[in-house]
């Protein structure tokens, strides 16, 4: 079996466990449409207000949603311990590293595609028009975030206080995908130039890129026993 | 002991020249903790990287005591900074890029030392921290960058820059001096705390042995 | 407050922070050696006593 294929096959263990409990992409859609509508209540109804926030409140509701689903990614792991039983596998620890990240990804860009026609609706967004440009957005920015996210997910499990660790080692650290996800969406949504995406498409394209290598470099010393 | 802080007291004392007001006067000690922080941190990621690599029990030594210094260094360059923005910008804050990277490096260094005090044995935290120190020393050039883009491409103009022209070399040999000072300090710090970080695991050895 | 009060409140909660943080270590260090020495001392008697 090659590499790719064992990093595949992790991440589809992880989306058939979910496709059978329905635990992660439920939940994630549910905690991020709670997490809009509270926003709501802090921002009171002025139309113009909204338009000017909506990227934000939107990327905020994904990436706090998706802190929880990572967070809980490597703690069923542990709680069954399958930890041990992923590591009898003969090969380099990366590939479970990008195996959930695998798994983390398409539960998080899942769980957006679900929820941005509802976002759209709520905040009378033109969807249609901005999607081509939004996917390479959020695509990039979910890799970034949920990259990191894994790599300090597998820590986190080891950790006393898991549940606040994760996000108080991410948060700081993913800031620079946090902000371009958000300032390229509120461009894509007012329909400005392509100019001011791209700059923070390619920022987003070199903090993953940084931040995929170090974690497959260091993922063999987060899993050592 | 008393040496060394009599010197950096001496030290902040003796440059008794101010150009541009006196308010200027906190750069003697903003500018140094700055350089000092940064040189702190590169420090960890120096030794974190080492300890990664040969696990040696002294470069772990290190970059907690390193880490734990820069925090200090890093919560006084917050609060000076923030003294000094009061009667220059008017406002104790402002999120401009340098302020904004700064508390970032605050923060990711707090969670540094929390996941080192946090896990359950110690060679599984000295390899957390060291990624994490690793990780959040690549992250500050890119952090910096898109804080500054962030302002720039949004709101022009907002503010002005913190520091003026080129700083004039009245300014500069003091300047110099303190940093001087502060790096002896640091050093100092460095190595006491290293000292005390070394006896506590001693410690622990032996009374996991009796 | 003037350009002083601002100056003295810098350097003031400088100060304070890095000589607080200072004897904190020392004294904690002056613990540990007390500690240590005990310890050393068990140990050794413990190795002789084996």
């Amino acid at each position: 079996m090659s590499f790719l294929r064992r990093v595949y096959i992790i991440a589809w263990k992880d989306v058939l466990l979910d496709l059978h409990t329905r635990e992660n992409v439920t939940t994630l859609v549910f905690f991020s449409a709670l997490i809009l509508l509270v926003f709501n209540f802090a921002l009171g109804p002025d139309r113009e207000l909204l338009a000017q926030v909506s990227a934000g409140v939107i990327w905020l509701a994904f990436l706090l949603a998706g802190m929880l689903a990572l967070g809980r990614s490597f703690l069923l792991e542990r709680e069954n311990e399958c930890l041990e039983g992923l590591l009898l596998i003969p090969v380099d620890r990366s590939a479970i590293y990008l195996g959930k990240l695998g798994g983390n990804l398409l539960f998080m860009l899942v769980a957006e595609a679900i929820l941005l026609p509802l976002f759209a609706v709520f905040f009378n967004l033109d969807l249609w028009a901005a999607l081509p440009r939004l996917i390479p957005v959020a695509v990039l920015g979910t890799l970034g975030f949920a990259g990191l996210g894994t790599l300090f997910s597998a820590m986190a499990v080891h950790v006393r206080a898991r549940e606040v660790m994760l996000p108080l080692l991410l948060l700081p650290v993913a800031v620079p995908v946090i902000l371009a996800t958000i300032r390229s969406t509120e461009v894509i949504l007012r329909a400005g130039p392509w100019a001011e995406v791209a700059p923070w498409l390619q920022l987003m394209a070199g903090f993953d890129v940084i931040f995929l290598t170090v974690g497959v470099l260091v993922f063999d010393f987060i899993l050592e026993q | 002991m008393l040496l060394a802080v009599g010197l950096y007291v001496g030290l902040v004392l003796a440059p008794p020249d101010a150009v541009q007001g006196d308010v200027q006067r906190i750069m003697y000690l903003h500018l140094p903790f700055v350089l000092i922080a940064y040189l702190a941190f590169a420090i960890v990621f120096l030794a974190g990287i080492a300890y990664l690599w040969k696990r040696d029990e002294w470069a772990d030594v290190l970059a907690h005591s390193a880490a734990e210094i820069g925090v200090v260094f890093t919560g006084l360059v917050l609060v000076t900074g923030s003294i000094w923005g009061k009667p220059t910008w008017g406002v104790w804050w402002t999120w401009d890029a340098r302020l904004t990277t700064t508390l970032l490096l605050f923060f990711i260094f707090v969670g540094y030392l929390m996941v080192r005090a946090l896990t359950e044995e110690r060679g599984r935290g000295a390899r957390y921290a060291a990624i994490v120190g690793i990780i959040g020393a690549l992250d500050i050039p890119i952090i910096h960058m898109s804080v500054v883009w962030w302002r720039t491409l949004h709101q022009p103009s907002t503010f002005l820059r913190a520091q003026g022209p080129a700083i004039a070399p009245a300014l500069m040999i003091p300047l110099f001096v303190n940093f001087g000072a502060f790096l002896v300090l640091f050093l100092f710090l460095l190595v006491r705390r290293m000292r005390l970080e070394q006896a506590r695991r001693e410690a622990e050895a032996l009374e996991a042995l009796t | 407050m003037g350009p002083w009060g601002y100056i003295a409140a810098a350097y003031g909660i400088a100060a304070v922070v890095l000589l607080g943080y200072h004897l904190v270590m020392s004294v904690r260090l002056r613990a540990f050696a007390r500690r240590l020495s005990a310890l050393r001392a068990t140990a050794a008697w413990m190795r002789r006593a084996a």
